[in-house]
C-alpha cells in the first residue's frame, strides 16, 4: 500500500516537472534565454548517452563529442541532399550514428583492458574531425554548412527558439525516459554488474561484450539525435564546433550532476549551460574552471550532486529514525 | 636527394619523442596500474618550461633541460598526490578522469602564465645539415636520437643495478610483496611519476623545435597511446619500438598517402592492432587479474 503511493507520488513529481518544463516558452520572453535552453537541451542528450556507457556501464570514452558532429552532418546532409523531411533526416541521423558506434564499438571492447576504448575514442574524435573537414565535396570542409532547413509539422515551421523548445524538450523527455528504463530493465542491471565487476558479471553469465557494445552503439544513437537537433536549431554547422574540448564539457555535465543516475545529466547539463551566463567575465578561463571541476569531483563526489544527496539523505535517516545502515551505493 | 633515408630519418626522430611519452605512460601504468590521460599535457608544460629557461632566462640548451626535468620532477610527485593518490583505491576510470581533468587544466593554465600565441623554440643544435648518402639530415634529429639513446641505457642501468631502480620494479611487478620487503610503496609510486614526467619534460623540449610550443603538443598523447598498444601495453621495449613504428608509419604515409590525414595514421595502425594482434608486437596474451 505504502509503496504505491510512494510510486505514484513519484509519477506526479514527474509530471509536474514537464508540465512546468513546457509552460516555460510563456514566461520566458527572451529569444536569447531560450536558444540557451534549447542548447542545454542538445547538451542534456548528449551527457545522457554518456551516461549510459559511462555511469551506467562503467567505461570511459570521449566519442559524444564525434557522435553529435556526424549525427549533425547526417541529419543536415540528408536534408539538403537528401531531400528529407525533418521527421525523416533525425532517425536517419540516429540510426546512421549509431552504426557507426557500433563498428568501432567492435574492435574496441575486444579486450577486457578499459582504457583501450578511451585510447581509441581520442583518435576517433580526431579522424572524424580530419574527415569533416578534408571531404569537402561533402561536407564544405573547415568553412561549414550553412542554410540547413528548419523542422516543418501540419505546416508550422519551428524557426524561433520558442517554438522549437518543443522538439528539443519532446526529445529530452523520450530519451530521458528511454534512460529509465532501460536502467531497471535486465539490460541496465547488467550493464551495472559491468560496472561493478566486469569479471564477475561475466562469471555469472553477462554476455560483457553484448552489453559494453550496446551501451556504446546507445550512447552513439543519442549523440546522432542531439547532432541532428543541434544542426537544425543553430541552422549552420562547421567542423570546429565538435572539438575535443566540448567533450570534457559533457563529461563535467555527467560528473557534477552524478554519473550513474537518470537525473544526473538533466541537472549537470542544466548548471553547466546556464551558470555560466552569468559568469560570462570568466569564459576566458571556462576550460580551466572544468579541468579543475573534474579533478575535484572525481576525488570528493564521485557519484555527483545527486550521489551526494543521497549519501547525505541515508545518514541522515540512519542518525535521526536509527535505521540500519542501508546500502548506501555500492562503491563503483 | 634520397627521399627515403630523408623520411627515415625525420621519421625516427618523431618517433623518439612519442616513444618518450610512451615510455612515461608504461612505467606509470606499470607501477600504479593508472592509465595516464594527462602525459600529453606534461609534455606540453615542459615545453613551456624548457622555452622560459631557454629565451626568458637565457641559458644554455642542456641546462635548460636539466632545469625543467628537475622542475617537472617535483611537478610530477605534486600531479601524483592531486589526481592519483586519493584515488588509488578505486577503480580505474576514476582515475582515467581525475588525469583527464588535470590534463584539460594545464592544457588552459598555459595561457594564464604564458599568454595564447604559440612561443618560438629555437633549435636544440644549430648547423648546416648532415650529409649523409644524399639524405639532408637536421643535426637537431641526431641529438634527439643520441640523447634518447642515451637515456634508455641509463635508464636500464638504472632499473637493474641500482637500488632504488630494482625497488620500483619490485612494486611494479607486485605491490603487496614489496610492501612486505619493507619498500614504502607510496614513496615509490612517487619517484615513478616523477621520473615519467621527467621523460615528458624531454619530450616536451624534443618536441618542442619541431612544432610551435603551444597547447598543440599535447595531441601527442593519442600517439603516445598509439606506440605503447602496438609495442605492447606495458612494455618498456614495446614502447620504444611502438613510437618508432608510429613516427615512420606517420611520416611515411603523410608524405605518399595524404598529409591533410597526418594525425589519422596513427590511430589507423592502432586499429589495425586492436583488430589484428591486439597484445601488440612485444606483449603475450595474459589473463586479466581478478
Amino acid at each position: 500500500m505504502q509503496r504505491t503511493s510512494f510510486v505514484n507520488r513519484k509519477i506526479v513529481f514527474y509530471l509536474m516537472l514537464i508540465v512546468i518544463a513546457a509552460l516555460i516558452p510563456q514566461v520566458v520572453k527572451s529569444r536569447y534565454y531560450m536558444s540557451v535552453l534549447n542548447l542545454a537541451a542538445v547538451y542534456l542528450i548528449l551527457a545522457a548517452g554518456l551516461n549510459i556507457y559511462l555511469g551506467y556501464t562503467g567505461m570511459m570514452g570521449f566519442t559524444q563529442v564525434a557522435f553529435w558532429g556526424i549525427g549533425s552532418y547526417a541529419s543536415a546532409l540528408g536534408m539538403i541532399n537528401l531531400k528529407m523531411p525533418f521527421w525523416t533526416a533525425l532517425p536517419f541521423a540516429a540510426l546512421f550514428t549509431g552504426l557507426i558506434g557500433f563498428l568501432l564499438a567492435i574492435p574496441s571492447m575486444r579486450r577486457l583492458k578499459r582504457f583501450y576504448l578511451s585510447v581509441t575514442t581520442i583518435g576517433f574524435v580526431e579522424i572524424t574531425r580530419l574527415i569533416l573537414e578534408n571531404w569537402e565535396s561533402l561536407t564544405k570542409g573547415a568553412d561549414g554548412l550553412p542554410g540547413i532547413p528548419r523542422p516543418v509539422l501540419w505546416g508550422i515551421r519551428f524557426n524561433t527558439p520558442h517554438k522549437f523548445y518543443y522538439i528539443s524538450l519532446f526529445f529530452v523527455i523520450v530519451l530521458t525516459a528511454l534512460s529509465y528504463i532501460i536502467k531497471n530493465s535486465r539490460v541496465g542491471l547488467a550493464m551495472q554488474a559491468i560496472r561493478e565487476d566486469e569479471l564477475a558479471a561475466e562469471v555469472i553469465g553477462v554476455n560483457t561484450f553484448r552489453y559494453k557494445v550496446l551501451a556504446f552503439t546507445l550512447s552513439a544513437v543519442y549523440g546522432g539525435v542531439a547532432g541532428s537537433l543541434y544542426a537544425h536549431f543553430v541552422g549552420y554547422i562547421s567542423p570546429n564546433v565538435y572539438v575535443f574540448q566540448e567533450a570534457v564539457t559533457v563529461l563535467c555535465m555527467v560528473l557534477i550532476g552524478g554519473s550513474g543516475y537518470v537525473g544526473g545529466p538533466i541537472i549537470g547539463a542544466l548548471l553547466l549551460t546556464i551558470v555560466p551566463e552569468w559568469l560570462r567575465f570568466m569564459n576566458e578561463y571556462k576550460a580551466l574552471v572544468y579541468g579543475a571541476a573534474v579533478v575535484v569531483m572525481a576525488v570528493y563526489m564521485p557519484r555527483g550532486i545527486l550521489g551526494a544527496t543521497e549519501t547525505i539523505r541515508a545518514r541522515i535517516r540512519q542518525r535521526f529514525f536509527g535505521e540500519k545502515k542501508a546500502s548506501v551505493y555500492p562503491g563503483q | 636527394m634520397n627521399t627515403v633515408l630523408q623520411l627515415v630519418f625525420s621519421g625516427i626522430a618523431m618517433g623518439f619523442v612519442y616513444a618518450l611519452c610512451a615510455l612515461g605512460i608504461v612505467l606509470i601504468y606499470s607501477s600504479a596500474g593508472v592509465v595516464n590521460f594527462a602525459q600529453g599535457s606534461l609534455v606540453m608544460l615542459g615545453a613551456y618550461i624548457g622555452v622560459t629557461f631557454l629565451t626568458k632566462a637565457g641559458l644554455p640548451v642542456i641546462w635548460s633541460v636539466i632545469c625543467s626535468a628537475i622542475i617537472m620532477g617535483f611537478v610530477g610527485i605534486l600531479f601524483e598526490r592531486i589526481a592519483y593518490y586519493p584515488l588509488r583505491d578505486q577503480g580505474t576510470t576514476i582515475v582515467i578522469i581525475s588525469t583527464i581533468g588535470v590534463s584539460v587544466f594545464l592544457n588552459d593554465g598555459v595561457y594564464v602564465l604564458w599568454g595564447r600565441a604559440p612561443l618560438f623554440f629555437p633549435p636544440l643544435l644549430g648547423g648546416p645539415p648532415l650529409e649523409l648518402l644524399g639524405a639532408r639530415i637536421p643535426p637537431q634529429n641526431i641529438a634527439i636520437a643520441a640523447i634518447t639513446m642515451a637515456l634508455l641505457l641509463f635508464q636500464t642501468v638504472f632499473f637493474k643495478r641500482t637500488w632504488l631502480g630494482r625497488k620500483m620494479r619490485a612494486v611494479a611487478q607486485d605491490q603487496d610483496t614489496a610492501a612486505l620487503m619493507g619498500i614504502k610503496v607510496p614513496r615509490m609510486i612517487d619517484f615513478t611519476f616523477a621520473y615519467s614526467t621527467i621523460l615528458a619534460a624531454i619530450a616536451g623540449i624534443f618536441a618542442a623545435p619541431l612544432f610551435f610550443v603551444s597547447p598543440a603538443i599535447a595531441q601527442i598523447l593519442s600517439k603516445a597511446f598509439a606506440s605503447t598498444v602496438v609495442g605492447g601495453f606495458g612494455s618498456i621495449p614495446g614502447a620504444i619500438i611502438g613510437g618508432l613504428c608510429v613516427g615512420l608509419t606517420e611520416t611515411f604515409a603523410a608524405y605518399y598517402l595524404s598529409s591533410a590525414y597526418r594525425d589519422a595514421w596513427a590511430f589507423l595502425l592502432l586499429i589495425l592492432f586492436l583488430l589484428v594482434r591486439p597484445q601488440g608486437i612485444f606483449g603475450e596474451i595474459v589473463a586479466e587479474k581478478v
